[in-house]
């Protein structure tokens, strides 16, 4: 269907219901991982406040393979996500970009004329822009940084759902002009709920590529919640510490030290026989964050990220042996920990990275 | 007879390499395929626009991370790179990237074989290992790399607590089983390398660990507990011929030695279809028996040292036997075979007694006390004119050898260093009893080496004797078949023809 005729695309200047304004288009290519089916718009709300409108654009699942399948998938997609959201505005989960509206907006005047939105909370950048431009930004920033996405993670699995698409880009940034900026998750349209399927909980990776845990890039995902979704994020957040100090991900340090026949575009067996070599190959990537990070803080960052990251799901937190908690991949020891390195960052002078 | 290669019966014992010679070697590839690998979409659109944007360090390294991550760098992303090379980006950050985006080289832990045989190198990395496993101490593959570090240096005690801590924590992991297979094998416990072996998970179906077990079994002298699965696995060729090449190896030794050529051969060129290195040297060790010939091609292979060592001394060429012995001592320095072959062959093939030292010393860093070693270290100062230091070696030697054989070469290296000496009477009685010693069943050929030696000396003293020792040995050496013999009687001949002594000219 041409877009012309899709009310999907001809949102700017029209009031949602709310009292949402929307003011400007947003062009941009699909992301990696949610195809090319939704446009976004920057809105005001009745109070001038500003928003992130996310569409629901139905008709290019039209054009799929198999469009009754892409349909229902986009479906439970959105409202999973929008349930999800109104959950976490309800809990007022403070590090989770929550929505501040959703809906329906008729225009009879399109053939496609009905469309779901979501209005949410709209960042200043996300933490790769906040951080392109500042060397000199000191540790602290970094370090708030994760702690406030491991709480908004923590926040997350206490409602029982686990986010699986932790990314730079899903790390969005407010109040980016402070001194302290604030951080958090953002994006929660590949996430999972315990008690709630949806369709893309059967993928074996579920969220970007670039950042899933060894045992989905190996095809080996854990079927239980706890080592499937909830370690999948333990992992992610390591791996976002890793880039926020070194600009690399974790996975493609991985991919470097690891030896072409065994990393997980060639190697054929299973990942059993391989965890072993990816844990040794851990070990080297640990060692160039080592490198990048600031002296202070080096020991405890990679330790943490050792934990973090263990290519064993089952083995993954920083519970320690023998002091696993019963939820088993509770973040509480890592919320304190990442605390504890930012405010003692925060009481030497500001310094930016080595 | 004063030096020897000591070279013993060859089995298929796993070789002892690096955790990275080891993934280089392809001998860690999964036996199947698990599944059908669907290839990761590298999902670069996104961060590519965000790049484009605002181009920065951590846009760019989220483009690189997703293209490196899905293995597609296929060349999108210079823009991204060139920022992340730049002058302008913090120095380790920089390093760090200069590392990612550089073609892929050597790994700092993974060593390759060092044909310097330097020990600081070996100091290094132990110190490096030593490192690692405090950070990592469950990390299996270091603490087996770390135990042959220490092999290397001798401290077997050390290397045996380090290999043992390996098998400890991967009991069923491949790499780690073979490796402590091999090392409790070096250290004189082949019963604890069949002890893992059994009680291993993988032994019921990985044709590597039973290709162990039938060698480990045979150093033992008894019946591989495997040994019909082994046979069945390697009749079914349910896997590719790589995998089965070092059973299939160590089935036709068995078979070789008990007899049964044909069931001998029929494995053997099984185990050469896609052979390991070891597969092909235990080939090529076999092949002087005419049990099979190996195609110059796969002798061409890129790391088959010890077969083309092997080969080229069998084929009289000793300058590169030489040479690619001294590569096979590279990449198994804590083992005495090939040590104690280079240091023969550089001394009685091409007279190189500077690479004989090298090699022998090489291999006594590893084993101090292995009196083949140091009595072939002693043969080369004898000939390199260092008289006092050879004296030490023979000593040393003295002191800890038990074996007659042994014994017998010792006396007639004391030989030849009491006639470089000036003292003809005393080497002439060292030598005689030397080979009075060396009359039993199969020390022929040491008997010939010794007595074309002791001809040298006697000519080289000017005695008309050691014209009459050689016209003897002569008989004797048109008789032999041994390449080992030739050898020597072509280098005698040569530096004899150097004196301008003519056989028969008297």
């Amino acid at each position: 269907m041409n877009d012309r005729r899709n009310a999907a695309h001809n949102l700017v200047g029209k009031v949602l219901p709310g009292e949402w304004t929307v003011t400007e288009k947003i062009v941009r290519d699909a992301d990696a991982t949610g195809g090319n089916f939704s446009v976004s718009y920057h809105v005001k709300g009745p109070n001038g406040e500003p928003g992130f409108c996310k569409v629901l654009d139905l008709t290019r699942a039209l054009f799929a393979p198999d469009p009754a399948r892409v349909l229902q998938n986009l479906t439970e997609s959105y409202n999973a996500e929008r349930d999800l959201l109104r959950m976490c505005g309800e809990r007022r989960l403070s590090r989770i970009v929550v929505a501040l509206h959703d809906g329906v907006i008729v225009l009879p005047e399109y053939q496609m004329a009905a469309v779901n939105f979501i209005i949410l909370e709209t960042a200043d950048n996300d933490i790769r822009g906040l951080l392109n431009h500042s060397d000199a930004i000191d540790i602290v920033v970094r370090l708030r940084c994760l702690h406030h996405v491991a709480t908004g993670l923590q926040q997350l699995h206490k409602i029982g759902c686990a986010h699986q698409d932790v990314k730079p880009s899903n790390v969005l940034v407010f109040n980016s002009a402070d001194p302290r900026p604030e951080s958090k998750v953002g994006d929660l349209g590949r996430a999972s709920h315990q008690t709630r399927e949806v369709w893309h909980d059967h993928l074996d990776i579920v969220g970007d590529p670039t950042y899933a845990p060894p045992e989905q890039l190996y095809r080996a995902t854990p079927i239980e919640f706890g080592p499937r979704r909830l370690a999948c994020d333990l992992y992610q957040l390591g791996g976002l510490a890793c880039f926020l100090f070194t600009n690399w991900t974790i996975n493609a340090l991985l991919m470097r030290e690891l030896h072409p026949s065994l990393n997980w575009t060639n190697w054929t067996g299973t990942y059993a026989d391989v965890q072993r070599y990816v844990g040794d190959a851990l070990g080297r990537a640990l060692e160039d964050l080592r490198s990048c990070a600031p002296k202070s803080i080096a020991d405890d960052l990679v330790e943490l990220v050792r934990a973090l990251c263990n290519p064993d799901p089952a083995l993954r937190g920083y519970s320690g042996p023998g002091l696993r908690s019963a939820s088993g991949y509770a973040l509480d020891r890592i919320v304190t920990r990442l605390d504890l390195l930012a405010r003692r960052a925060e009481s030497l002078p500001p310094k930016g990275l080595p | 007879m004063t030096i020897q290669s000591g070279i013993q019966a060859r089995e298929v014992v796993p070789w002892w390499r690096s955790f990275g010679a080891a993934v280089r070697s392809r001998e860690l590839l999964p036996l199947r395929t698990s599944a059908d690998r669907v290839p990761l979409r590298a999902g670069v659109r996104e961060p590519m626009d965000a790049f484009n944007r605002d181009p920065g360090p951590y846009t760019a390294g989220d483009v690189m991370g997703h293209l490196i991550v899905a293995g597609t760098d296929d060349g999108r992303a210079v823009a991204a790179k060139e920022l992340l090379l730049s002058s302008s980006q913090a120095e380790p950050r920089r390093r760090l990237s200069e590392r990612m985006l550089a073609p892929r080289g050597q790994q700092t832990m993974d060593d390759c074989p060092d044909p310097e045989l330097d020990p600081e190198r070996t100091k290094r990395r132990i110190s490096l290992l030593r490192e690692l496993l405090t950070r990592e101490p469950r990390n299996a593959i270091r603490w087996a790399d770390l135990a042959r570090a220490y092999a290397e240096f001798g401290q077997k005690v050390k290397a045996r607590r380090a290999i043992l801590t390996a098998a400890e924590l991967a009991p069923n992991d491949r790499f780690v089983v073979r490796t402590a297979t091999r090392a409790f094998v070096h250290l004189g416990e082949p019963d604890t390398a069949h002890d893992l072996l059994l009680k291993s998970d993988l032994l019921l179906h990985d044709p590597w660990l039973l290709a162990a077990e039938v060698a480990v079994s045979s150093i033992l002298d008894t019946a591989p507990r495997e040994i019909r699965r082994s046979r069945r696995i390697v009749e079914r060729r349910e896997v590719a011929p790589w995998h089965l090449s070092e059973l299939a190896s160590a089935l036709a030794t068995i078979e070789w030695r008990a007899g049964a050529r044909k069931r001998a051969r029929k494995l053997m060129l099984q185990a050469t279809e896609e052979p390991t290195d070891n597969a092909l040297a235990q080939a090529e060790s076999v092949a002087k028996d005419g049990l099979i010939e190996i195609a110059p091609e796969q002798m061409a292979r890129r790391r088959a040292f010890e077969a083309r060592a092997r080969y080229f001394a069998r084929a009289g060429d000793a300058e590169k036997a030489a040479k690619y012995g001294m590569l096979w001592l590279a990449e198994q320095p804590f083992d005495t075979d090939p040590a104690g072959f280079t240091s023969y062959v550089a001394a009685a093939g091409i007279e190189d007694f500077e690479l004989s030292l090298q090699a022998a010393e090489a291999g006594l860093r590893a084993n101090p006390n292995y009196a083949l070693l140091l009595n072939n270290a002693a043969y080369a100062l004898i000939n390199l004119g260092r008289l006092a230091e050879a004296r030490k070696y023979l000593d040393r030697a003295s002191g800890v050898s038990s074996d007659s054989d042994d014994r017998a070469v010792l006396l007639a290296t004391s030989g030849m260093l009491a006639f470089r000496e000036g003292d003809r009477r005393a080497g002439r009685k060292l030598y005689d009893d030397a080979i009075a010693q060396l009359q039993a069943p199969g020390s022929e050929v040491t008997v010939l080496l010794a007595t074309m030696n002791l001809a040298r000396e006697e000519i080289m003293m000017g005695s008309v004797d050691g014209l009459d020792i050689l016209r003897s040995a002569l008989r004797a050496v048109e008789g032999s078949k041994d390449a080992d013999v030739h050898l020597a009687w072509n280098r005698l001949v040569s530096s004899l023809d150097a004196l301008s002594v003519r056989l028969g000219d008297s």
